[in-house]
């Protein structure tokens, strides 16, 4: 699709953090839902979102439970935790001082 | 903390991996749902809309494996990959691991056998006895006047009160005496182990009781303690159905009613380790009122085995127990005043030895780990030799990636398979045959229930680990550690020819496996000799063909007149009734009559010559004395080697008779006719003089190793105290023991008041002295035939190796005219070389371990230059056969086939 483009690398973890901290979301719907917040910039690759959702499981920065959705079928839903809204705090610290470092370095003539 | 969390978190999901699996298969398929459903939404047709969502998953094998990956499985996936790897490698060469697994089987199964028997005997103790290396016997040493040295086990109460109330050497001393004693009445009665003890004993061993409670000094009083009686756990359990409302009940041991008053904790044994099925107070035993005092004799009738738990050190014990002794002693022996006391292991026996089962036990034991040390000498060969076989095989690992720790990470797993696998087949060897040998070789002992215990199971799962480790560390290691690329590019020939030091070290290893094959043989050997001639020994009696009867008549009643002569001829005519029935049992070829016969007791009489001043001083002024039925001789076996036996007219004639055997007529009238000759038998006649009417062969009175002694015989029947107690003997025409149940029946028909009786052939009486060479040979044989099978098995795998990595070679030696007889010695010119050393190296150790041998062999030399040479023979042969058979196949080479062959 003309105008998508890959996520920033290293930044999906913080993505579906920051996606789940709005509300409590299976994967696919996480996958949708940088799509949209991004404007239709970021597509996601869904097949990384699997291994990046079991990581953020097994460190303990999301929860997972197996609920029903509106349509009546069963999905796994994600949350985020106590201290995944912590990480999610350092990284989008950190995400900002890079960015203002390299908006800097740009802005260099 | 999230570090642990993450750690939980991969431990569950390797838990329930498959759930997990299931749940990340269910999770894409909802996503692949979804995206289909998105896609149909923007206009796709159903298929292409499912295609298209699949797409832009972007395969979901492959996330599912990288969000396991995620997961944490990683390990896991890895060592299943390993252990498949092994499992492939092993089944590619299945003659390999069976062989090595079967040999490592039998020799940890032998291991845990042993260490199961070990640990009890020698390890561990009696059960319940807290510290039992404390825990000693007293002996009593006395040097006599002719300068011979005699130990007792057994010591007088009035030691025993001496040490406990004199000393300090023990914080706790006891004093027991086993006996065995008759439960139920009848012919359905028979014999328990029994223990009379103080109650300090409990004490001593710090145990408690498992009902009830134990008896109280205050109950052990002597001269007359109470009727009470603490019961063996088993015993209990069996004979009296685990009655949990015993304590109070009245229960008959010989013949006398005893109040139960608890029951000992389970495999509680005291400081011995038979099972015991009844405890009593050490004063409640019957003693002879006539024999005196026994609390205050230094010289009772029956005394017992004194114990102590050590307060200060041996040495210490010692010396003030030997004081107390020597200053305590009242009595005519002077020898007591310069008496030594020790104190001793309890395991000794009481003649301050240690028991010679202990002896072969501890040497099964060891040869059990020279099993396997073999054993395991005999995998690292095949593993090395597999190796190097596999060196391409490695070599292309190599090359495709395969780091050097992998490679010894993969030889290593298969070496750890095969022990594992050798060790739970070896545990079930262990299981049953533990069981077998421990009856076999200490029937008397209290062993757990379950040959295979927790101990046995640890030190075996230990011994199992490092076997595998060490077999597959040193192969592994001495591949892995040399060019494996090199050996990649060069072709089958050269990887073989490379291998000059492996070379040396199989043939190392070889020689230790052929030493240590020789030794158990020729130990083997040396105990199947001390059987056989122990079986072949001339005890001077048939020991097959004859039975004793060992039957006890009811009390007479004869209206106090028990010690007149009408006592003696009704209690003569019983016997003589029932002999008369015995001898018309069909298959009964004679029997007779006897007090005191051999292995059943001893019976002495001083002898006087009448005319000579000087009373023979010694042995040879005493004899074993034997009041023999007519047809006795004839009955157990024993030949009379001149005059005649005993006759039935000796019984009613007055005049007193005797048969002497070779010894005594010797001792007696050196170099002179025995026959007609007088002498006096203080027993058996009293101050009258027993004319000699023949002589007989020696006979070995009670055990396999003694000295020749003067034996009396004298007419059965005259004397009232050589009647009471007699045993009945009965020769059989063929087999013995098929005789056992009609004389047994012929007793219940016609004796219907007997108290007890007891049949058992003399071989079965001889059993016990026999045993310990039977298991040392038995044992030994099949481990020594196991060792040389492992061997054999060795040298021809390694033989067949060699042949097959010199294909190449042998096949150009052919085809440039190479006759059979020279392919053949190069083949077999390095095993044989391997099994002389072997043989010389093993007979050379052979030799040196014959004076540590010596003590568990009967008569013969442990130095047996004959045996050993025909050992050395043997194992040389089975060496020759099993590198002649590659060997042989190696001449039948087509060069044209081995050349083309690389």
């Amino acid at each position: 699709m003309a105008g998508q483009s890959s996520i920033v690398p290293g930044t999906l973890e913080m993505l579906v953090l920051k996606t789940l901290s709005l509300a409590p979301m299976h994967g696919w719907g996480i996958g949708e839902r940088i799509q949209q917040l991004s404007q239709g910039v970021f597509a996601v690759n869904q097949g990384t979102l699997y291994p990046a959702l079991e990581r953020l499981q097994r460190d303990g920065l999301i929860s997972a439970e197996w609920r029903v959705t509106e349509n009546n079928r069963r999905a796994r839903y994600y949350r985020i935790t106590r201290s995944g809204l912590r990480r999610l705090e350092t990284e989008r610290e950190e995400w900002e001082r890079s960015v203002r470092a390299v908006d800097l370095i740009m802005r260099t003539t | 903390m999230s570090k642990l969390s993450g750690w939980l978190y991969t431990l569950r999901s390797l838990v329930r991996r498959n759930a997990a699996d299931r749940e990340m298969a269910d999770e894409i398929a909802f996503h692949i749902e979804r995206q289909t459903r998105k896609n149909e939404v923007l206009g796709l047709s159903a298929e292409d809309a499912r295609q298209r969502a699949l797409q832009e998953f972007g395969g979901t094998t492959r996330w599912r494996e990288e969000a396991r990956r995620a997961r944490g499985s990683t390990p896991i996936d890895l060592v299943e990959r390993d252990v498949r790897q092994a499992i492939r490698g092993l089944a590619r060469n299945p003659a390999f691991a069976v062989m090595a697994t079967l040999t490592l089987a039998l020799a940890i199964g032998a291991n845990a056998a042993m260490f199961g028997i070990v640990d009890r005997l020698l390890l561990r103790g009696p059960e319940h006895l807290a510290a039992p290396e404390q825990v000693v016997r007293v002996s009593v040493t006395r040097t006599l006047s002719n300068g011979n040295v005699t130990t007792s086990g057994l010591q007088p109460y009035v030691l025993y009160r001496g040490v406990r109330d004199q000393t300090s050497a023990f914080s706790a001393v006891a004093t027991y005496l086993p006996l065995d004693l008759r439960v139920g009445v009848g012919l359905d009665s028979r014999l328990v182990h029994a223990t009379y003890a103080t109650p300090d004993l409990f004490a001593l061993a710090n145990v408690h009781p498992a009902l009830g409670r134990f008896y109280t000094p205050e109950e052990d009083v002597p001269p007359h303690g109470e009727p009470v009686v603490v019961l063996g756990y088993s015993y209990w359990q069996t004979d009296l159905a685990g009655d949990s409302a015993i304590v109070g009940k009245v229960v008959t041991l010989d013949d006398r009613q005893v109040r139960v008053v608890g029951v000992a904790p389970r495999g509680f044994t005291g400081v011995e380790r038979a099972p015991i099925a009844a405890w009593l107070p050490m004063s409640a035993r019957p003693v002879d009122p006539r024999a005196g005092d026994w609390t205050t004799s230094w010289r009772p009738a029956t005394p017992g085995v004194v114990v102590g738990r050590l307060a200060v050190s041996k040495v210490q014990a010692a010396a003030q127990l030997t004081a107390l002794v020597r200053r305590e002693y009242e009595g005519p022996d002077k020898a007591m005043r310069t008496a030594n006391v020790r104190v001793l292991p309890i395991s000794y026996d009481l003649e301050g030895a240690e028991p010679r089962e202990l002896g072969v036990a501890r040497l099964l034991a060891g040869v059990a780990i020279v099993m396997l040390l073999v054993a395991a000498a005999n995998m690292t060969n095949l593993t090395l030799a597999r190796a190097l076989s596999r060196r391409r095989e490695l070599g292309v690992r190599v090359a495709l990636g395969a780091g050097r720790w992998t490679l010894v990470r993969l030889m290593l797993l298969e070496t750890m398979m095969i022990s594992l696998l050798g060790g739970m087949v070896g545990l079930a060897l262990a299981h049953w045959g533990g069981a077998v040998v421990r009856e076999a070789l200490l029937p008397n002992v209290a062993w757990d229930e379950l040959p295979v215990n927790g101990r046995v199971l640890a030190v075996t799962i230990a011994a199992t680990l490092i076997t595998g480790v060490v077999v597959g560390l040193i192969p592994a290691l001495r591949v892995s550690g040399g060019d494996v690329a090199l050996a990649l590019r060069a072709g089958r020939s050269e990887s073989a020819g490379g291998g000059q030091a492996h070379g040396t070290a199989r043939a190392s290893l070889q020689v230790v496996q052929l030493t240590l094959s020789l030794v158990l043989l020729f130990t083997a050997g040396l105990f199947v000799r001390s059987l056989r001639d122990v079986q072949q020994l001339d005890l001077g009696y048939d020991r097959d063909r004859v039975l004793a009867v060992d039957i006890s008549f009811p009390r007479l009643d004869s209206g106090g007149t028990s010690a007149g002569d009408g006592g003696v001829m009704a209690n003569r005519a019983r016997y003589e009734d029932l002999l008369t029935r015995f001898e018309r049992v069909p298959g009964v070829a004679s029997a007779s009559i006897a007090f005191s016969s051999p292995l059943s007791a001893v019976n002495i009489t001083k002898l006087r010559i009448p005319g000579r001043d000087s009373v023979p001083s010694g042995k040879d002024g005493m004899a074993l004395l034997v009041a023999a039925a007519p047809h006795y001789f004839e009955t157990v076996g024993t030949r009379i080697l001149r005059g005649r036996g005993i006759e039935i007219s000796d019984v009613s004639s007055a005049e007193p008779v005797v048969v002497v055997n070779e010894t005594m007529a010797r001792a007696l009238w050196p170099g002179e006719d025995a026959i007609g000759r007088c002498v006096v038998l203080r027993v058996a006649n009293g101050d009258a003089c027993a004319r000699v009417v023949g002589i007989a062969r020696d006979v070995h009175q009670m055990t396999l190793k003694e000295d020749a002694l003067n034996q009396a015989y004298v007419p059965w029947g005259q004397d009232r105290r050589l009647v009471g107690g007699s045993v009945m003997l009965v020769r059989g025409q063929s087999d013995a023991s098929r005789l056992i149940p009609p004389l047994t029946d012929v007793v219940r028909r016609s004796a219907p008041g007997v108290r007890s009786l007891q049949i058992r052939s003399f071989e079965e009486l001889l059993d016990p002295q026999v045993r310990p060479w039977r298991v040392g040979a038995t044992v030994f044989g099949l481990f020594g035939a196991i060792v040389v099978l492992v061997a054999a098995i060795g040298l021809f795998s390694v033989v067949s190796y060699l042949v097959t990595q010199r294909t190449h070679e042998l096949g150009v030696r052919i085809a440039l005219g190479a006759r059979r007889g020279q392919v053949l010695r190069l083949i077999m010119g390095g095993a044989l070389r391997t099994a002389l050393i072997g043989a010389a190296l093993g007979g050379t150790l052979s030799v040196a371990i014959g004076p540590a041998l010596q003590p568990l062999l009967f008569d013969n030399a442990a130095r047996d230059p004959l045996l050993l040479a025909g050992v050395a023979i043997g194992l040389l042969a089975v060496a020759v056969v099993a590198s002649a058979w590659p060997a042989w196949r190696a001449t039948l080479v087509d060069p044209l086939l081995a050349l083309r062959s690389d």
